[in-house]
């Protein structure tokens, strides 16, 4: 204890502590370093980090969320059965496939041709139109010079209507011929899709294959299941067997 | 007898005597505010701290979970692929068959003893038709038929007729121009 006594008794005996300024304010010490620590404290730790609070609060809602999507997304993908969905995808590529595919929607076409009962004469192909503009979908038309009744060309269409790929009429030019038989000039467009390149970051969410998408699927698959069941008949001038609604029962 | 009071402290001592109490409350109000300053930013701290540590365990815990939803990238390709296509077809699918309903829309309103020629449907918002008849009812059928909304799905805005000429063997042979409604 002595030798801090006689610390204070040095810091005491300096000139500062026997101004008579701070012999009058000397009672207020004590409430100017409360004070001016209280400002400090505040200003530099307190109220940042006060407020800094809240922002971190919103930053680890916002982390939590994150987490517990990917946490979904895991459970989703896990669940996801790859077969079933490989077997979806072959189905939807039936009805829009990866490349032009000309013998297999060339075949599809005689197919309905030879159970329409009309007769090919020519069939032309053209390229299509830029992919870009519709999202990486491409298209190509086919022509096809076809003769037959008027019944036949009907029975056509609706044939083409049941087709499992995407086949859109683009024009159609019938004419009568003297035999009473049409010639007609059926235009037609199929479309193709490539694969996409990238399936998108890890942050995006699993698309929904929705009960619509499978209803569309299921649709696919009938068309398609109904197609062997056509038989083609060459030069067929009456329509032959194959059911023309595979809907119906 | 009433006690007799003497106060022998001098009043400059009383004086300063209250001046020290009023200091020393002063003195530890000061303090114990401090003190209350330093216990809240504690808090604040502790709670600062508390906040650093959950979010670096949310920051490795959203890592490995995207580890791990990264190896499952092969199962989020096929669902991928699978929607984009399935999206593909109803869009482009739902519009594929304008051409083809107005082909059978147009071949269904031919009542009995209209004969087609000629059938012209392209992209465009016309129909071009040429048939023959020679019964005047039928044809005087087909014209409602062609202009009723009822019948024609409302689907045609107009029929113009191009050339309409009578044989001298009665059969009457007429070009039409259908406007489509756009």
């Amino acid at each position: 204890m002595k030798p801090l006594k006689e610390l204070l008794q040095r810091i005491q005996s300096q000139p500062f502590f026997n101004n008579p300024l701070y012999l009058r304010y000397k009672h207020l010490t004590i409430p100017i370093f409360v004070l001016v620590s209280a400002i400090l404290i505040s200003t530099l730790v307190t109220v940042p980090q006060f407020f800094k609070l809240f922002e971190t609060f919103n930053k680890i809602d916002e982390l939590s969320g994150q987490k517990s999507f990917f946490q979904q997304k895991k459970a989703t993908l896990q669940s996801v059965d790859v077969e079933l969905f490989r077997k979806n995808l072959d189905t939807a590529l039936i009805a829009l496939p990866t490349d032009k595919d000309i013998p297999g929607v060339t075949g599809e076409l005689l197919v309905a041709l030879s159970g329409s009962g009309m007769t090919l004469e020519g069939i032309t192909f053209s390229g299509g139109a830029d992919e870009s503009a519709k999202g990486g979908v491409s298209e190509y038309t086919l022509r096809l010079d076809i003769s037959g009744s008027d019944e036949n060309l009907k029975s056509f269409m609706e044939r083409v209507k049941l087709s499992p790929r995407i086949v859109k009429l683009v024009s159609v030019e019938a004419n009568k011929s003297k035999s009473g038989n049409f010639s007609a000039s059926v235009s037609l467009v199929t479309l193709y899709q490539r694969l996409p390149e990238s399936i998108g970051t890890v942050e995006e969410k699993v698309p929904d294959i929705t009960n619509d998408d499978l209803q569309t699927l299921a649709d696919i698959r009938v068309k398609a299941d109904a197609l062997p069941q056509t038989s083609s008949v060459g030069g067929g001038a009456t329509p032959t067997g194959g059911k023309l609604n595979p809907f119906a029962p | 007898m009433d006690k007799l009071k003497i106060n022998l402290i001098p009043p400059e001592i009383k004086e300063k005597a209250k001046k020290d109490a009023k200091r020393s409350v002063i003195n530890r109000a000061s303090i114990g505010l401090l003190g209350v300053l330093i216990l809240v930013t504690s808090g604040v701290l502790l709670v600062s701290i508390y906040q650093s540590v959950t979010l670096q365990g949310l920051n490795t815990g959203i890592e490995q979970e995207k580890a791990e939803v990264t190896a499952l990238k092969e199962k989020e390709a096929v669902v991928f692929f699978l929607k984009n296509r399935i999206d593909s077809i109803n869009k482009f699918g739902l519009t594929q068959y304008t051409q083809t309903e107005l082909f059978s829309m147009i071949t269904g309103l031919f009542p009995e003893g209209v004969n087609l020629i000629s059938l012209q449907i392209d992209k465009s918002d016309k129909v071009l038709i040429q048939a023959e008849t020679k019964v005047t009812n039928a044809l005087d059928v087909f014209f409602n038929r062609l202009t009723d909304p009822t019948t024609n799905d409302d689907k045609i805005s107009s029929v113009s007729v191009d050339s309409l000429s009578k044989s001298q063997n009665g059969i009457i042979r007429f070009s039409l121009t259908l406007n489509l409604k756009k």
